[in-house]
């Protein structure tokens, strides 16, 4: 064990060690040096989470046994980017619903709660917990290890934990008051959440039923459009799914540092002046995971204005006018014609920048963007899935919630750098 | 003195041994109807209290610009007022307290869940530091356990649901067919009504619905979406005024229903009970804003229907029905047949399926004013119970064109539906006339 700890402690040193020895003065020569740093944290925290496997494995298996048992709805609650990353995902578990105590019958539907407490709500989250197992649910939570510490010491009994691996304080760098800024927790989370599925999946092939699968083309609330859900051709053992989608972050991750870092430098340049001429820098995103709730975490810089009202509306009021800019962050589609009510043109029209941020956008559309406008490519593509199951054709643990959500703290990190001065907090391990 | 206090003290335990020992009623619709009445007048009695409560929101929602109102809690209260015929247009649903959508709504109106009132503090706390107003909505014992759990309120307003919840008790000691859906939607509207008149008398008005039902309905709404208040200034409601003619327009409904609906609510409950006994199914298709979230599974609920949809018209593919089933239908003004609904009835009559309508008919519609026919617009409603066979049970909710029952001086639609109270209401008597009906253990 202790030998063990030893190892633990090296490869963090060591790693940090490698983090902090990365340049993160604007004078390096290397592009985007702070949006590098953030990728080194997320390359640990990816490591660490590879090394919580069998616990997290193990967590999996005690949902699997319950969810063969009886027919039951998983659910999420807490941090924001955890509790939508998982929903309507194609790739994703079917079955799952956030924790909505205004809806009790829905509510009660639920037979499993995956939590990730907030320090911000940090007694609602504890309450709920409480709650949750009065009720008899199963909760698993997730969290770093100060936060689980926390709450075993206020009373909260949970079934099972899942280690997360943000930086200490949720914030990667330090203001010069500081206080934490740009941070990690979403990212942790979301990683953790889909290594989570990945295992809560293998781990009910082991007990020889399938869990159903959300597949593209289905409507989840017309179960009339869903087909069968194929099974693999074995049963799949325990890591290898966790392990997989691990290898497939990485992977999209090494693309992104290879060949976005000067893209994404040279936006948060355009940014950083933008901000410092006092014009606004907004974003607009539709995707699973809901940037603009940020606002609410203190660790958050605050840098862009949410726009983004409900899915696929246009926002209700853009005061936006010429000179100010507009990220962008589209998945897939890009916010333009009369499926998005001319949203991008209509922008256009107001003499506002649109910078990109892209997902897995075909190449044509892709060429229709004046050239003028900046374009940061994610790097994933469709199926958005890291894993096609042994045996058929499913595919299943998507990994563009991860990059969606790291690549905007990198540039978040870019921005922070160029616009506050930050640096590193004295290294340490990650947690709070 | 000290034998005084002795006296008084064993005179209140006897008493308190009397109302212990009180037999608890025996299911039924009429002891459920009856409940109701006690509910609206506990409501009444409190009206000053109301009033006051609804008079500090106003002061808020019309000094702060920026101030937007919204609901939260149990989920019928929460379901209920928005987007709502005679209700306020700006009244935001509930949102999570992540969501962006939360931060202008300063003002929250928060039905207390006897089931997670610790969840239901820590909210209340955190809604407090962040400067909302908070106004709870509780029967009184739940309040106190409420504030005895940390939870913080503004202002409190007595639902006067059954202490409980569930009206009668049941032999393992248990209480069944529940009280909170009706209580809280009461509430909610009478609250609403003060809500409006305390706004009249800040100089203001808020745009309200009228159904999209009626014909301009939309057109209307069309209008007024974006305004916070109506730009001429109001007449004034005097306090107490909008509420109490709520509860009146209000109690008239219910006893319509008493005195027209009752032998029908007796008839259905009886052919869902033959239907249970002879091993067929007892379902409910429930469709309208509050009743849709309604499974029919939670606390108190007796267990002896079935919800057979979970989406606002279309039955569940995995409960086909078959001969000998009874449906209950409950929605609003439309038969549930057709292509919009799956041809639901059509397909239950061929299956043998009965279905029971609990419908409103527009039939005593009054007289002074044009028929219905002619009121509702065709776009948003059939209006076609005139379609449903004779042998088939029609229960009628006998609201009107607009479901809006009180005028308010000067404005130009009648603001604060009943149909929301009457369904629940409809639905629990059936409820607790079944459980009336069903052979004892």
């Amino acid at each position: 064990m202790i030998r063990y700890l030893l190892l633990v402690i090296l490869i963090t040193v060591g790693l940090s060690a490698f983090a902090l020895s990365l340049p993160v003065t604007p004078t390096t020569p290397l592009p985007a040096p702070y949006a590098r740093v953030y990728d080194a944290w997320l390359q640990i925290s990816l490591n660490d989470l590879e090394r919580d496997l069998p616990a997290i494995t193990a967590a999996a298996d005690l949902a699997a046994a319950r969810v063969v048992h009886a027919k039951t709805k998983i659910g999420f609650d807490g941090e924001a980017a955890f509790l939508n990353d998982r929903g309507y995902r194609v790739g994703g578990l079917l079955a799952t619903d956030w924790c909505n105590f205004d809806n009790e019958p829905a509510l009660a539907e639920i037979g499993i709660v995956l939590i990730a407490p907030r320090t911000e709500h940090y007694a609602l989250d504890l309450a709920k917990i409480k709650d949750y197992r009065a009720h008899g649910k199963m909760v698993i939570a997730f969290g770093a290890p100060d936060m689980l510490k926390r709450l075993r010491k206020d009373g909260a009994r949970v079934d099972a934990v899942v280690t997360t691996h943000p930086a200490p304080g949720n914030g990667l760098f330090r203001t010069a008051a500081g206080a934490p800024i740009v941070v990690t927790e979403p990212v942790a989370n979301v990683a953790a959440l889909w290594v989570w599925t990945g295992e809560f999946i293998a781990a009910c092939t082991r007990r020889g039923v399938m869990p159903e699968i959300m597949q593209a083309g289905w409507n989840p609330f017309d179960a009339r459009t869903h087909k069968p859900t194929p099974s693999p051709s074995a049963p799949v053992p325990a890591g290898q799914y966790g392990h997989a989608y691990l290898q497939a972050v990485r992977q999209q991750f090494a693309a992104v540092r290879a060949r976005e870092l000067p893209q994404l430098a040279a936006v948060a340049e355009t940014l950083a002046a933008a901000r410092r001429q006092q014009r606004q820098i907004a974003l607009f995103s539709v995707a699973n995971i809901p940037l603009n709730y940020q606002k609410s975490v203190p660790a958050d810089p605050g840098y862009f204005t949410p726009i983004t009202m409900q899915w696929f509306d246009a926002p209700e009021q853009v005061t936006l006018t010429k000179g100010d800019l507009l990220l962008c962050i589209a998945p897939v589609a890009l916010y333009q014609g009369d499926n998005w009510q001319r949203f991008a043109e209509k922008m256009r029209e107001r003499g506002t920048t649109l910078v990109w941020m892209v997902g897995a956008t075909p190449a044509e559309e892709l060429a229709t963007l004046p050239t003028e406008e900046l374009v940061m490519k994610q790097h994933w593509s469709l199926p958005d899935a890291a894993i096609t199951m042994a045996g058929t054709e499913l595919a299943i643990l998507p990994t563009s919630g991860v990059v969606t959500e790291a690549m905007f703290q990198m540039l978040n990190a870019e921005l922070a750098g160029r616009l506050e001065s930050i640096s590193l907090p004295s290294a340490g391990k990650g947690g709070r | 003195m000290t034998r005084l206090f002795t006296v008084l003290c064993l005179l209140a335990i006897t008493v308190s041994v009397w109302a212990a020992n009180e037999p608890a009623p025996a299911p039924s619709a009429a002891a459920y109807d009856q409940w109701t009445q006690s509910c609206l007048q506990g409501l009444e009695q409190d009206m000053p209290q109301i009033t006051r409560s609804a008079e500090m929101a106003a002061a808020r929602y019309v000094t702060d610009e920026t101030c937007e109102i919204g609901v939260k809690g149990e989920h019928t209260f929460a379901f209920e007022g928005t987007y709502r015929s005679g209700g306020l247009i700006r009244l935001r649903k509930p949102f999570s307290d992540d969501d962006a959508r939360l931060a202008p709504v300063k003002i929250i109106l928060f039905a207390l869940r006897e089931d997670h009132l610790g969840v239901d503090a820590a909210i209340s706390q955190e809604y407090h530091q962040a400067g909302r107003m908070v106004i709870a909505f509780g029967e009184a014992g739940v309040v106190q356990r409420y504030r005895n759990a940390g939870g913080y309120a503004d202002s409190v307003v007595n639902t006067h649901a059954a202490p409980h919840d569930g009206l009668f008790r049941v032999a393992d000691g248990g209480w069944m067919v529940p009280t909170v859906p009706v209580a809280n939607t009461a509430a909610f509207w009478t609250w609403m009504g003060e809500f409006v008149g305390a706004c009249t008398r800040q100089g203001k008005m808020p745009p309200m619905y009228q159904g999209f039902c009626v014909k301009g309905g939309f057109a209307r709404f069309e209008k007024l979406q974006d305004l916070k208040f109506h730009p001429e200034p109001p007449q004034l409601a005097p306090a107490g005024a909008l509420g109490r003619a709520y509860l009146q327009g209000l109690r008239a409904n219910l006893a319509e229903i008493r005195e027209g609906e009752m032998a029908d609510i007796r008839r259905a409950a009886a052919m869902l009970a033959q239907a249970n006994a002879a091993g067929h199914g007892a379902y409910a298709f429930l469709h309208g804003h509050a009743v849709f979230r309604e499974n029919l599974q939670g606390p108190h609920r007796p267990r002896l229907l079935t919800k057979i949809n979970d989406d606002w018209f279309h039955q569940r593919d995995d409960m086909p029905l078959q001969a000998g089933d009874a449906v209950l239908c409950l929605g609003f003004d439309m038969v549930f047949q057709g292509e919009k609904w799956g041809h639901f009835a059509e397909r239950a009559r061929t299956v043998g399926a009965t279905p029971i309508w609990c419908l409103t008919s527009y039939e005593d519609h009054d007289p002074s004013t044009p028929p219905a026919a002619e009121l509702v617009d065709p776009q948003y409603t059939t209006a076609d119970i005139a379609t449903i066979p004779p042998d088939e049970i029609l229960i009628d909710q006998r609201w009107r064109v607009g479901d809006a029952v009180v005028e308010v001086p000067g404005y130009d639609v009648k603001i604060l539906p009943t149909s929301g109270v009457v369904a629940e209401a409809i639905l629990w008597m059936v409820t607790a006339e079944l459980a009336g009906l069903r052979p004892r253990e």
